[in-house]
Parts: C-alpha cells; sequence; structure tokens
C-alpha cells in the first residue's frame, strides 16, 4: 500500500542540519495494525508525516499504491489524504466550534458524499465509537477519551485505507488508553483499515500485528511480529 | 456543513473581539452614511435651490452668459410675451419668469451707494417659494398701475445703510439701453434678507415693468422655464434647444456655480473621510483576522492534514471577515438610519455658514445606492484586510502548524 524507500530527512538546526530519519525503507501492508515504537526524538513522528504525507523526505521516495510521490505536486498530495488517508492526534485536534456530528462528518464534507450517505456513515462510526447521545455536544462538553473516540470516529468515516495516529494514547489515563486501544483494533479490522501508529506506550505493541522500532532515525532490523509470536 | 457556516461559527469563538470588530465595522459604515447623506442633502438642497432660484432652464440671448455687454440689455431677450404664451400651452412646464439684471446708484437724497437690482415678475415670489426672508412690510405687489409710484424690495443691510423703511422714497439711478443716464423715484415696499450679507448689502428687486422703464428697454436679461418634473430637465433643454435654435437655452446647472463649487469641495472632503473610515475598517479586520489565524494555527495544519486545501481554509477566513464587514454594513446602516429619523423629529439646526447669516437644519439623506456601495466596499475591503493577514499562514507547511504551540 505505501512504501518508504531509503527515506532520510533533514531540519535546519542552529548553524547546520540535523538528520532526523537515515535510509529508512518501510512498507505498510493492507489490512495491518502497525506500530512505530522508540525513544522520544528518534523520529517516529517524522516518519508518520512522510506516511501521512505531510512532510516530503530530503532523500528517498515515498510509493503509494504504486503511484511515486518523489515528484507530485502538494495538491496531488491533497487529493490522497483527502480521499484516502484518516488521522489521529495525540490531541484530538477536533474543530472546537463544530459538534461532535459535525467533526466527523468533516471528512466526508471534504469529499463531497452525499447527505443521505454522509448520515448513514456517521451514524455508523458513532454507533462504533458508542458516543451515540452525544452528537449535539461540541468537543469542549467531552472526556478526553470522548474526544478520542470522535477523533477515530472521525479518522475512519471515510473508510480511509490508511490511518495515520500519532500518539493516540499519550494524553490518556490508562483505563481510557487501553478502550481506545482496543476500540482502534476492533475498527480497524471491521472497517478492514491499515492503521499505523507512532507510539511510546508499550501497552500498545501487544495490539499491533507489526512494531517497527526506531532509534536514532534508523530502523532496526528487529520487527516484531506481535501476533505470530503470541501464536508460536 | 458549507464553509459559511463553519465561517459562522468561527464567528462565535472569541465574542467580545468579534463584537468589538463588528462594532467598530458598523460606526464606519455609519460614518460613511452619515458623510455621505449629509452631502446628498447638501447636493440635493442646493440642487433645489439652484432650479428655484433660475428656473431648470434659462431661454437668453446666445450670447448673454458668454460676453460682457457694451451697453445695458444690448445682449437683452426680446418679444418675451409671446414666448411665455407659446410656452405656458406646455402642460410640462409650470411657469415661465422674466427677469431683468441691473446696476447703478441708489439715493436717499443725503446718501448714495451702489446696487445691484433685478426686475422680476412678481409671481416670482409664489414660484421659487421661499427664497429669501422678508423682515417688514409686504413682498412686490401682484400689480402696478402706471400711475402707481414703482416699488422695490431692499436687502436689509442696503436699507440699513440708507436709513430706509418700508414707505421710505428712493430714487434708482442706472445707464439706459441707449446709453443715457436716467431715474426712476421708487417706494420700499419691503425689506429682505437672502442670507448672504454681501447680497443684502446691494440687493434691490423691483417690478420687471420698473426696471425696463428705468433702462428704457422691453427686453429683458433672461427667461426662467420652471417645469413640474425636476428630472425633465435635460429632456426640456434639449426640446427647447431644437425649438429655439436662434436663443441660448442654458441648464440650470451650468449656472449654479455655488452648487458646482459645494459639491467639488464636500467631495473631496468627504471623500478623504470615507477613505480614512474604510481604512480604520481594514485595519479593525486585518488585526481581528490576524488574531484569529495565529490562534487557530494548529486548526489550519489539522484540516490541511485531512486533505482541505489551502484555499478552502482561507475561504473560510475570508468568509468570516465578509459575514463581519456585511453584518457591520447592516447594524451601521440601522445606525445611520435612525440618526437621520433623529435629526429630523429633533430638528436639529446647523450654524450658518462662512458668509451667510442663517442656518439650516441638518439632515442625513438615506440614499439606497449609497447604503448598497457602502456594504459593497465594506465587505470588499474586509475581506482584502482578511486575505492579507491570513494568506502566508495557511501557507505553513502543515507540520509547523500541527507543531505550533
Amino acid at each position: 500500500m505505501l512504501t518508504l524507500d531509503c527515506v532520510s530527512k533533514s531540519y535546519a538546526s542552529g548553524q547546520g542540519y540535523q538528520k532526523v530519519l537515515d535510509q529508512v525503507s518501510l512498507t505498510l501492508e493492507p489490512g495491518r495494525f502497525t506500530a512505530l515504537v522508540g525513544p522520544s526524538g528518534c523520529g517516529k513522528s517524522t516518519l508518520l508525516n512522510l506516511c501521512g504525507l505531510i512532510d516530503r523526505p530530503n532523500e528517498g521516495r515515498v510509493v503509494w499504491q504504486e503511484e511515486d510521490l518523489s515528484a507530485v505536486s502538494d495538491a496531488r498530495l491533497t487529493e490522497i489524504r483527502r480521499q484516502r488517508l484518516g488521522f489521529v492526534f495525540q490531541s484530538f485536534n477536533l474543530i472546537p466550534v463544530m459538534s461532535v456530528w459535525d467533526n466527523i462528518a468533516y471528512p466526508l464534507m471534504l469529499t463531497q458524499t452525499a447527505k443521505a450517505e454522509q448520515k448513514r456513515r456517521v451514524n455508523e462510526v458513532i454507533d462504533a465509537v458508542g458516543l451515540s447521545d452525544f452528537i449535539r455536544k461540541r468537543p469542549d462538553e467531552l472526556s478526553g477519551g470522548q474526544r478520542q473516540r470522535v477523533a477515530i470516529a472521525r479518522a475512519l468515516v471515510k473508510q480511509p485505507a490508511l490511518i495515520i495516529a500519532d500518539e493516540p494514547t499519550a494524553s490518556l489515563d490508562e483505563d481510557t488508553a487501553l478502550t481506545v486501544i482496543r476500540l482502534m483494533k476492533t475498527l480497524s479490522h471491521q472497517f478492514k483499515t491499515t492503521v499505523v501508529v507512532a507510539t511510546h506506550d508499550s501497552r500498545l505493541t501487544p495490539f499491533c500485528e507489526r512494531v517497527y522500532q526506531l532509534d536514532h532515525g534508523r530502523l532496526l532490523p528487529r520487527v516484531q511480529r506481535a501476533k505470530e509470536e503470541l501464536v508460536s | 456543513m458549507k464553509w459559511i457556516a463553519f465561517a459562522w461559527k468561527n464567528l462565535g469563538r472569541n465574542r467580545r473581539r468579534t463584537l468589538a470588530t463588528l462594532l467598530l465595522t458598523a460606526i464606519g459604515v455609519a460614518g460613511l452614511m452619515s458623510t455621505s447623506g449629509f452631502a446628498l442633502y447638501t447636493y440635493e438642497s442646493l440642487r433645489e435651490f439652484s432650479m428655484r432660484d433660475k428656473g431648470h432652464v434659462i431661454l437668453s440671448h446666445p450670447l448673454y452668459f458668454e460676453q460682457e455687454e457694451d451697453t445695458p440689455m444690448a445682449l437683452g431677450l426680446s418679444g418675451v410675451t409671446q414666448l411665455q404664451r407659446t410656452l405656458g400651452a406646455d402642460p410640462g412646464i409650470r411657469a415661465t419668469l422674466a427677469s431683468l439684471q441691473f446696476n447703478g446708484l441708489i439715493t436717499n437724497g443725503d446718501k448714495s451707494t451702489i446696487f445691484l437690482g433685478e426686475g422680476v415678475e412678481p409671481e416670482v415670489f409664489q414660484v421659487q417659494g421661499p427664497m429669501m426672508t422678508l423682515n417688514s412690510g409686504r413682498l412686490l405687489s401682484m400689480t402696478l398701475n402706471t400711475a402707481d409710484i414703482p416699488q422695490v424690495l431692499l436687502g436689509q443691510r442696503l436699507a440699513e445703510a440708507l436709513n430706509a423703511e418700508p414707505g421710505s422714497g428712493l430714487t434708482l439711478m442706472s445707464t439706459t439701453a441707449g446709453g443715457l443716464l436716467n431715474a426712476l423715484d421708487v417706494e420700499v415696499r419691503g425689506i429682505v434678507s437672502s442670507g448672504i450679507p454681501d447680497l443684502d448689502a446691494r440687493m434691490v428687486m423691483t417690478h420687471l415693468g420698473s426696471a425696463q422703464e428705468l433702462l428704457m428697454t422691453d427686453k429683458v436679461s433672461q427667461l426662467g422655464v420652471y417645469l413640474r418634473d425636476n428630472q425633465a430637465d435635460r429632456r426640456y433643454q434639449q426640446q427647447l434647444q431644437e425649438q429655439y435654435p436662434d436663443l441660448g437655452v442654458t441648464p440650470w446647472h451650468e449656472r449654479a456655480f455655488f452648487y458646482d463649487s459645494v459639491r467639488s469641495l464636500y467631495n473631496r472632503i468627504f471623500g478623504v473621510m470615507g477613505v480614512i473610515l474604510l481604512v480604520m475598517v481594514g485595519f479593525a479586520i486585518f488585526n481581528t483576522a490576524s488574531m484569529s489565524v495565529l490562534e487557530r494555527t494548529r486548526e489550519i495544519g489539522t484540516l490541511a492534514a485531512m486533505g482541505t486545501r489551502r484555499r478552502e481554509v482561507l475561504s473560510v477566513f475570508l468568509s468570516e471577515a465578509a459575514l463581519i464587514g456585511l453584518l457591520g454594513s447592516l447594524v451601521g446602516l440601522v445606525l445611520s438610519g435612525l440618526l437621520s429619523l433623529g435629526l429630523i423629529l429633533f430638528d436639529v439646526q446647523m450654524p450658518p455658514p462662512p458668509g451667510q447669516t442663517e442656518g439650516y437644519p441638518l439632515q442625513l439623506y438615506f440614499s439606497p445606492l449609497m447604503a448598497l456601495l457602502s456594504t459593497a466596499l465594506v465587505s470588499i475591503i474586509a475581506v482584502l484586510a482578511s486575505l492579507f493577514a491570513t494568506a502566508s499562514s495557511v501557507r505553513k507547511p502543515i507540520t509547523e502548524a500541527l507543531n505550533y504551540v
């Protein structure tokens, strides 16, 4: 689905440049729940930004469904994100002036989905995240866990091929975090969506089918296949 | 949810700031409407005054307004009675009034001074309406027999200079059409004030026949054509030009020098004020949009990450500015409407303008066209100000916007 081929990324820092990612190659397979783990500053978020097509590498290629995105325009990247990608952020990033319903329906408005279809899909994901009684509430009237569930529903509503989740449990307490993780896992299966999560939360990794470890901008050779290990 | 609905909701984020910007916009629009309303009222009053003064269209000798006369009435108009009869048959013409301008010396026997005279038909006071104030005595009589002593109306300051009062006897001296000196004994019928002190120091009005007797002529200086419809002036000007190709046909506005100079002056003064008000509104909205975009940087990043195009994000901010512009304009229009109504109800008077002795009622015209123009201008300025404030911010890289604290 998405392949990162020998990508590197540097940022200007003081007098010079700091390399955040160094020759990282990665393939996200359809339907997989993948985690990027590692300590703070190891490059997880940068790698996730490249996966989410909101940033471009300095070197290497990003290939989306056999389309090399190295030379495509920003408008094309926006179009792919608009149609095929969903995002879940650490701080939820809901639109404060919109109701729960409007927040979730927003991606469908972008894709100009018909009203009736919007209604059906929003109802479906709202039911799935268990927030049917909160559709008229605004984000500031919800708890942290509820907000993250709205964010998950918003990411899922357009049935994207890929969901990018950056530290989705970092702002939540332990119980809520586990609930949210289980929900993401369940829904990704239910909606057949690929999910890639950047996290340093070790509670999350047992739920992932692939775990990639990053250290100082390099992907370590160790690839944990949680499910297979559990089976063995 | 459409972008405009999103923009509408965004206006509620910081209500105090939105309200302050809205009020400032409203005050700007009310200011624009009030200044333009005052200017329009002044233009309309002066237009009305100019039309009433000499008529909507003025018939004269073709060169009367072009060159100086060598002798009095050398460029006068003859055969006026027949002309008046013909024009009087036109249903669109309310009245025709002949007048004769002359000058000379006026004396009470002890003291002489220069005067500017006008021979008029006595109906002039009915046709023109209130153009001057009668301070004492009466207006010219409607008929004047040949045996009667000629009557004059004097300007207030001229009457004071000559110690004249109604009933006083004076003598007018002037050069006749043939270049001779002639004198006419007259009786003061009334003392009037035009509101312009300099004019009141020289003004003499008498019957047209008396003026013609003094100048020994049957000509008149000009014939004012008064129409029933103020808007028909251009049509009648054209019609009379075709009808009387040998006469000078002058529309009222070509002789309305005061109207032209006031209009030119006010256009500049109120034009500059309008620009200042628009700039003020522009800066207020620029400030609001700048603050708003700064506070919502992360949100802009989120929207962009989800696939919202730059121009769509920008359109939300521009819609917010347009909404403030439109709402502020509406409030401003209501405010100016109330102000206009209040001035009529409470009969507020303006002080006399320079060179005049009488004030006039302060009124503001509420022009629908000006309302539309003000609203459109303010809304456009609002959108442009917002564009300047937000364009660079919405182009910020998504990762940078998402990490903005």
